[in-house]
């Protein structure tokens, strides 16, 4: 039989997969290019009205920066507002796009034709998101780009401790990711989730503000959000060049949640999944 | 006997959430009831029932995508709940509905996906898809969007992916349905073909006629149970309908005396030596009623004779048609008594001018196992 020609499991065939799934999401991105465009300019786009608006309360002569600076930790508030918005962006679209990809696919009438494949769930999950979130993560880079030539942000970065959060992040975002593509399978429509979600991250995370304005019992909660020890880490690493000394705490706390998100988020989406096959509502629209 | 394909007490068991007057009860709605199945490696087992017979649910829970209530499920030796991985490796399916592709994707660009996503490795696949593409009649128009494409082309080409991984179990969820009648019937070809290649095919369809001419064996599934299950020709022996023998006859000539006859029977038969039959009666000379009466007494008294050895209970019924008589003889396998008929009434000076059988068909069987409504 040709379809046991590579065993389901072995990594060359993991490796195909990802590739197929990723190269069908671009080629179908591709079909849409208005869409395609969208993509990396609606990002900018969304970022600027955040940093005109704290230019504006930053006073005259930028006067309100070191008032900023006692409750930020650092004087740079367009770099911080630039941060924060990206990568809040890059979250929310990586988030979104797990869970929603499979929410696509019951859209489109194919969900069940996936379904039907030998393929790992958990590898379905993967393939379907990693191509937004390479575009994702590219729109996220131009964003750092544009706001660095139009505003004279400085970066410092330390490009390891850098790569280190980003891939610990991907980690905690795809658990996550697990469990509303679970969900969304499981609920189908669930804009109002999505809007609760991104509504509830940009207070927790602090994605415009310092964390330190919140009142003390919403830090609380905020502290077991992981998008906010993502936002912190990553402000500390490009906006002040932190080194791995400064940021011990975070990247402990990111490695933890980068370990055990991903096996509750992978248990949580199981679970729902098998919910959906015993309603039997895999391709139900 | 090596199946490809068992059940044992299969039963799926919906819980649906029902509210009526400000009170929400929970009502379980049973789509499959206790289904014991069993096709043989390289059968094409039609799988028959009206819409909410329990099909698609049986379809779905052999395919893995449904999780049974209870019971078993084995599908080309494998569990469908213990090993869901190799039951999915052994099956090719098609499901009702034209969107299971990418629409913005070519024909070819969607089963290069499915193909790897089903492990085949990238130069065999590409061998592979020249050959389905070529099996279902779509090389010409590989390189298309599929959003071009007509239903039937979209139902071609879901066949194709079935095939691609070449499982040794096909399963076809209404694979016609809503196909103008030449790709239906394309269809049908298609996968009596791949049949004969010696796949197993499961199909269920609720087009009677197209299981009685494509499926080897037959189950009638209705409320979620299945009513009956054997080849299409013992299912119509199941039905309580009758065989209707129908035959026309004349006289050799009309030497029958009755009131108003002409005595016209001199010629003879050069073979036989009976009466030759006269062609020109006209209005004028149609027998009158006494005459036509012991016709009709004469062919029922003939015919009745021919049957009753073997088929006592049959009914025989005599009417004047034409230039001569028309006899309807109904009961179990009563076309088998047509030689019998046929000498009886020649012995008796009738000669037979024509013959017509009709049987009971799967939809009369059908009917009867399923009641007059459809759902």
């Amino acid at each position: 039989m040709h379809s046991r020609s590579v065993g389901t499991l072995s990594p060359l065939y993991q490796l195909r997969v990802l590739v197929a799934m990723t190269r069908k999401r671009l080629l179908q991105e591709w079909a849409y290019k208005a869409d395609f465009l969208t993509w990396f300019v609606a990002p900018f786009l969304f970022v600027l009205p955040f940093i005109f608006q704290a230019r504006f309360y930053s006073g005259p002569a930028d006067t309100g920066r070191l008032f900023f600076a006692r409750w930020a930790g650092t004087a740079e508030y367009v770099g911080f507002i630039a941060i924060g918005a990206a990568m809040y962006l890059w979250v929310t679209n990586i988030l979104w796009e797990i869970g929603f990809s499979f929410r696509d696919e019951q859209v489109e009438g194919t969900l069940e034709e996936l379904w039907l494949t030998p393929v790992p769930r958990g590898l379905l999950v993967l393939g379907n998101s990693i191509a937004h979130t390479v575009i994702n993560s590219v729109t996220t880079f131009i964003i750092l780009l544009l706001v660095r030539v139009f505003f004279g942000v400085s970066f410092k970065v330390n490009w390891t401790l850098f790569a280190l959060v980003v891939v610990l992040s991907w980690s905690a975002l795809y658990g996550l990711g697990f469990v509303y593509s679970g969900l969304v399978m499981l609920l189908k429509e669930s804009q109002s989730l999505v809007s609760m979600g991104n509504e509830l991250h940009m207070l927790l995370a602090g994605v415009t503000f310092p964390l330190s304005v919140l009142p003390v019992w919403i830090r609380g909660f905020s502290r077991l959000t992981p998008l906010a020890w993502v936002l912190t880490t990553l402000r500390a690493v490009i906006l002040e060049g932190a080194s791995w000394g400064d940021l011990g705490t975070e990247i402990a706390v990111l490695s933890t949640m980068a370990a055990v998100i991903p096996l509750v988020g992978y248990a949580g989406f199981l679970v729902f999944e098998r919910l959906t096959r015993k309603r039997g509502t895999v391709g139900t629209y | 006997m090596e199946y490809a394909i068992t059940t044992e007490g299969l039963t799926k068991v919906y819980r649906v959430r029902q509210t009526t007057d400000r009170k929400t009860e929970t009502r379980e709605i049973k789509a499959v009831l206790d289904l014991n199945l069993r096709i043989c490696r390289g059968e094409l087992f039609g799988l028959l029932g009206v819409n909410g017979a329990g099909k698609t649910t049986t379809i779905r829970m052999l395919a893995t995508l449904l999780e049974p209530t209870s019971g078993t499920a084995v599908v080309n030796g494998f569990d469908v709940l213990k090993q869901p991985v190799d039951v999915r490796r052994s099956i090719g399916c098609l499901l009702p509905g034209e969107r299971s592709h990418y629409w913005k994707l070519t024909a070819r660009e969607n089963l290069r996906f499915f193909g790897t996503l089903y492990g085949i490795p990238p130069r065999a696949l590409e061998n592979r898809i020249e050959q389905v593409l070529d099996i279902v009649g779509l090389s010409q128009r590989a390189d298309e969007r599929v959003e071009n494409y007509s239903t039937g082309m979209r139902q071609r080409l879901a066949l194709a992916r079935a095939i691609l991984h070449d499982p040794p179990v096909l399963i076809l969820d209404e694979p016609t349905a809503g196909l103008d009648v030449h790709s239906a019937r394309m269809l049908r070809r298609m996968v009596q073909e791949l049949a004969a290649t010696g796949k197993t095919v499961l199909l269920t369809t609720h087009n009677l006629q197209e299981a009685e001419e494509v499926c080897t064996r037959v189950a009638i599934i209705h409320g979620g149970r299945i009513l009956a299950q054997d080849a299409p020709e013992a299912l119509r022996a199941l039905s309580t309908g009758l065989d209707v023998l129908e035959v026309t006859c004349e006289r050799y000539a009309l030497a029958v005396t009755g009131p108003g006859l002409k005595e016209e029977g001199k010629a003879k038969e050069p073979m036989t030596g009976r009466p030759a039959i006269d062609r020109r009666m006209t209005e004028n000379e149609i027998p009158e009623e006494a005459a036509i009466e012991s016709d009709r007494l004469q062919i029922e008294e003939l015919v009745r004779r021919a049957v009753e050895a073997r088929c006592s209970k049959c009914s025989v019924t005599v009417a004047r048609q034409d230039d001569g008589y028309k006899v309807v003889v109904k009961g179990r396998k009563v076309a088998d008594e047509f030689p019998s008929i046929a000498v009886t009434l020649t012995n008796g000076g009738w000669r037979v001018t024509g013959f017509n059988v009709s049987r009971p068909r799967l939809e009369d069987v059908f009917v009867e196992l399923t009641g007059p409504t459809s759902e």
